[in-house]
């Protein structure tokens, strides 16, 4: 026996070249790793789809996720809409009331809810919920080798986890958003209303005035991205876990992240698009204060 | 003496994870109806072999051949189908933890054979009874079992689906020395009842002496030569104390001897 041990890492270089040398190599390990995560991650994105028009879930599997997803998140969704309406108005009441528009915030507030604060509040927040425990979940479902377990008994583990909690993020966030928008508008009348002493009548008139269907479908278009968002990197992340209790919480910690980014990376993009195709079919707009 | 025909065939097989490399050149052929235990100090690629053998690792070469099909070359679908044929006791268990014991028992029946109820539950309380447990467990979740019952669980899920080849993963790890007792005469039981082909994973040469009839040995990778074969000893239980291999004689009499040398040359 020899006894001779393999190098665990290659061996550091000295002197100056050997420092750029090793920087170049890094960098060049680096990319080679971002190069296989991006394919990887493509790759398991096609193979969920795949299962998705292959085979649908179990029926209490899908509704087991979505009552995690959807029910449950519910009243963290729902507080945290009517809170950013109330927030809203707050920081708009006084510019408005400087040019005698305060009757005009329903507008403000309820256009903002629809198009912007909604979709994206509601998304972040439900990254940290949902994607995070599905993350940290699926992490503990590797790191204990419950993964493995189902496919040597011949069950696909994205069928039977991935592709449930994607629908479930695919149906139930824009639904969340829509109630998170809901709650907006209501919190944001009521704080006019009932704190600021705003016409009620002139409000509701304005708010009914400057908001469209289009700007509900806007925010329910982006919602729809980010509900996919949510579900593909977080059950990414959890499948992808590195072992132990520090890989699940890093896990966890990287869903959140990596869908926070790609959330408002796609909210500039679907904005920019969605604008483009709503001055394609409407191209005379009326201005948020015309007549 | 007759050989039986081989169930499980390893070919070549070389299995890196980056840059460190588990399994090279590794070839093995397990007979059917065969008992087989392999042993090997931690890291040295028992598991890894394991899961290779189900296709839940892929080689960066060689192959695995079941009942003379190549695993690598069956497509999805009849990969999973092929998978029914194994059942596998994972070392701590890997029991699902969202579902209840019987719900766990039953989840193979259910992926394979639809939602019968009646045969599928008459099947379950079959195994259960099998592994000495009380339908008393079935509600419970894994999480209120001991080890030793949820070992006992992982064994009845694996036999719900009458497997021909039944892989154990360290079975008695952290078992009091009773309870592993109970799990070796599980598996001979096992054995003999369904007359499966069994591989056990084992670092406890009392079970290998006990359940298996032939012994294989692993060696670490980061301790052999480029040109070393990496399986060190090949035969049966009773000849595995006459080997005049010192790191088989070692790891059988589990002595440090240098290994104390190299920690204490590590630390400082």
């Amino acid at each position: 026996m020899a006894g001779t041990h393999e190098p665990l890492g290659a061996a550091r270089r000295r002197g100056l070249f050997g420092s750029i040398y090793d920087s170049i190599a890094d960098l060049g390990a680096l990319v080679q790793r971002t190069i296989e995560t991006l394919g990887d991650m493509a790759l398991f994105n096609w193979r969920t789809f795949l299962w998705l028009v292959t085979r649908l879930p179990q029926r209490t599997t899908l509704f087991n996720n979505m009552y995690q997803i959807g029910v449950l998140s519910l009243p963290v969704v729902a507080l945290t809409g009517t809170f950013i309406g109330m927030v809203l108005a707050v920081q708009s009441f006084t510019q408005f009331r400087d040019f005698g528009l305060e009757t005009q915030l329903g507008g403000v507030i309820n256009k903002s809810m629809f198009r912007e604060l909604g979709p994206v509040l509601a998304a972040t927040m439900l990254a940290g919920r949902v994607g995070s425990a599905m993350a940290a979940e699926l992490g503990t479902m590797r790191v204990t080798e419950q993964i493995d377990a189902l496919s040597s008994m011949g069950a696909n583990p994205i069928q039977y986890l991935v592709v449930p909690r994607f629908l479930s993020c695919l149906l139930l966030i824009p639904s969340l958003t829509i109630m998170a928008v809901f709650m907006g508008a209501v919190g944001g009348e009521m704080y006019c209303v009932f704190v600021l002493d705003i016409d009620m009548y002139h409000y509701t008139a304005n708010a009914k005035k400057f908001v469209e269907n289009w700007d509900l479908f806007y925010g329910v278009v982006k919602s729809v991205f980010f509900g996919a968002t949510i579900g593909l990197v977080s059950c990414y992340r959890g499948f992808h876990c590195e072992p132990g209790a520090e890989g699940v919480g890093q896990a966890a910690t990287a869903a959140f992240v990596q869908s926070f980014v790609i959330i408002i990376v796609l909210d500039l993009f679907l904005s920019i698009l969605l604008d483009e195709i709503y001055l394609a079919i409407w191209p005379l707009t009326p201005g948020l204060f015309a007549g | 003496m007759v050989i039986a025909e081989p169930i499980i065939e390893t070919s070549g097989l070389d299995v890196r994870f980056g840059r460190q490399h588990v399994l090279r050149d590794l070839s093995l052929v397990v007979p059917r109806g065969q008992c087989l235990a392999i042993i090997g100090e931690s890291g040295c690629g028992k598991t890894v072999l394991l899961k290779t053998m189900i296709g839940l690792v892929g080689p960066h070469r060689g192959f695995v051949e079941f009942d003379n099909q190549r695993i690598d070359q069956l497509s999805e679908r009849e990969l999973a189908q092929q998978r029914t044929r194994f059942g596998f006791v994972f070392q701590n268990s890997a029991l699902f933890d969202s579902m209840t014991v019987a719900e766990n028992i039953l989840f193979p029946l259910q992926q394979h054979r639809g939602h019968q109820r009646t045969s599928h539950e008459d099947e379950m309380l079959a195994r259960l009874a099998e592994v000495g447990l009380p339908a008393s467990v079935l509600r419970k979740r894994p999480a209120e079992l001991s080890g030793g019952m949820r070992k006992r669980v992982g064994l009845a899920r694996a036999l719900v689906m009458q497997p021909e080849v039944l892989l154990y993963d360290e079975p008695t790890t952290g078992l009091d020395p009773i309870v592993s007792d109970v799990i070796n005469e599980l598996m001979m039981r096992t054995r003999s009842s369904y007359d499966v082909t069994s591989i056990i994973i084992t670092h406890d040469m009392k079970t290998a002496r006990k359940v298996a009839d032939r012994v294989v040995m692993l060696y670490p990778l980061s301790r052999l030569d480029p040109d070393e074969q990496q399986i060190i000893f090949d035969g049966k239980p009773t000849e595995i104390d006459q080997t005049s291999d010192r790191r088989v004689s070692q790891f059988v009499r589990g002595e440090a001897g240098d290994r104390l040398m190299e920690m204490r040359e590590g630390i400082t």
